[in-house]
């Protein structure tokens, strides 16, 4: 799908992926000390950051997460920050998996 | 193919940033990338582009910061094209206010963006075309358009200038009046054609032999020209004004009916003989005035006119 939406740059889309998965990673080890320190600054600057990316590959589920964490960083309880931090890790991890089966 | 302005791309989301960065590209601009708004107010205060591409919400600097800051640094024209993912139209209110020309919000359909960057060209464009029109004008005003040398209205400034900074700095300044001799009859004899190629031929001459770009030199009348000599003495101004006669004397114009020798009478003065509050009138009509002794004594001479003395060559 991304192929189609840049026009079959292969080349193109392997080095966004590969950018996706290596900037997303290391945003959301930051995203996850943010959220253990419960800097909520920090943790809505991050999601968003993550959202950005994750619209970028078209991952919808990362970038609907991230989102919601952006949002809520001011309002949310710690507890269900936390458990959003683990969705979207989670999440990211499907990604990787379906970047790396696409990318070989 | 449409010229382009230079575009910085503002956006520290690297996958966000390749994207747009290859869409820009592509449709033809020459893009350049920053990560941040410090790094991106370093590059704008380069002057190097002219349109900016930013985002938002950025760590650090943000995109609204950075319109402020160019705008508070008064850099020349940059078109500013703010993508923001707020909806809120007091969002897009402050962006405006904060400096930015546009703004788009994210995601932004790739042809609406580009269609805004399309008219951020245009703008810049045709401020470019302004600068450009107004600097040629400003040009054009001060030159001689026979001659392309200044004309008596720059003399003016110019002058006023020279002394100004030679009067701060204890530095010497000289000026010589050259009047070309028997200006009128060669007009009368070969026509005023050829009375603009004598003309043409003389300050051509006189600039070649000047030192570039400090020495300057204006049209003060029809066929009198007044050299400007920064950072000269009067005896030095005298060894330039008689460089210039002799050289005028060896070489003639040639004209249709074939060539024809003229010569200069020159006037030397300096601003140290000229002091008072009107220097700039003083300087001229010293200078006038040994111009004329020079006429008296024959033309085709350089006379040096200081307070106590006037010196002949």
């Amino acid at each position: 799908m991304l192929q189609t939406q840049f026009g079959g740059d292969a080349e193109f889309v392997r080095r966004l992926c590969e950018t996706f998965v290596s900037t997303t990673a290391e945003t959301l080890n930051e995203l996850r000390g943010a959220a253990a320190a419960e800097d909520r600054s920090r943790l809505r600057s991050l999601a968003h950051a993550i959202k950005g990316g994750a619209y970028s590959v078209n991952a919808q589920r990362v970038a609907t997460l991230a989102a919601r964490i952006e949002s809520g960083s001011t309002s949310m309880p710690a507890s269900q920050l936390n458990q959003a931090v683990e969705a979207l890790n989670l999440a990211f991890d499907e990604v990787i998996k379906h970047i790396s089966a696409e990318l070989g | 193919m449409t010229v382009r302005p230079r575009l910085l791309l503002v956006e520290d989301e690297p996958t966000q940033q390749m994207i747009m960065e290859r869409l820009l590209s592509r449709a033809g601009y020459d893009v350049e990338t920053a990560g941040n708004g410090e790094a991106a107010l370093e590059k704008i205060k380069t002057g190097r582009y002219e349109l900016v591409l930013t985002d938002w919400e950025m760590p650090g600097m943000d995109g609204a910061t950075l319109c402020r800051l160019v705008r508070d640094a008064k850099l020349p024209s940059i078109y500013i094209l703010l993508l923001t993912s707020h909806s809120a139209v007091s969002h897009a209110v402050e962006g405006l206010r904060a400096g930015a020309n546009d703004f788009i919000r994210k995601p932004a359909d790739e042809a609406e963006l580009l269609a805004r960057l399309d008219v951020g060209s245009r703008v810049v464009l045709l401020e470019k075309s302004l600068r450009d029109a107004n600097a040629e004008i400003e040009k054009l005003s001060i030159t001689d358009p026979l001659l392309g040398i200044y004309n008596r209205r720059y003399l003016h400034t110019g002058l006023r200038e020279e002394i100004a900074r030679a009067r701060r700095y204890g530095r010497p300044l000289a000026i010589a009046i050259a009047d070309l001799d028997h200006f009128k009859e060669i007009n009368d004899r070969y026509g005023h054609q050829s009375g603009d190629v004598v003309l043409q031929h003389f300050a051509s001459l006189a600039r070649s032999l000047l030192r570039q770009p400090v020495d300057w030199m204006a049209r003060y009348g029809g066929e009198e020209f007044v050299i400007v000599l920064p950072e000269t003495d009067a005896h030095g101004a005298t060894v330039v004004a008689e460089k210039i006669r002799k050289a005028c004397f060896e070489t003639p114009v040639v004209l249709p009916s074939g060539p024809v020798l003229v010569t200069a009478s020159f006037g030397v003065t300096a601003l140290d003989t000229c002091a008072g509050s009107d220097a700039e009138g003083a300087l001229l009509q010293e200078a006038d005035r040994a111009m004329y002794t020079s006429k008296r004594s024959g033309r085709n001479q350089v006379t040096c006119r200081l307070p106590a003395s006037v010196v002949h060559s």
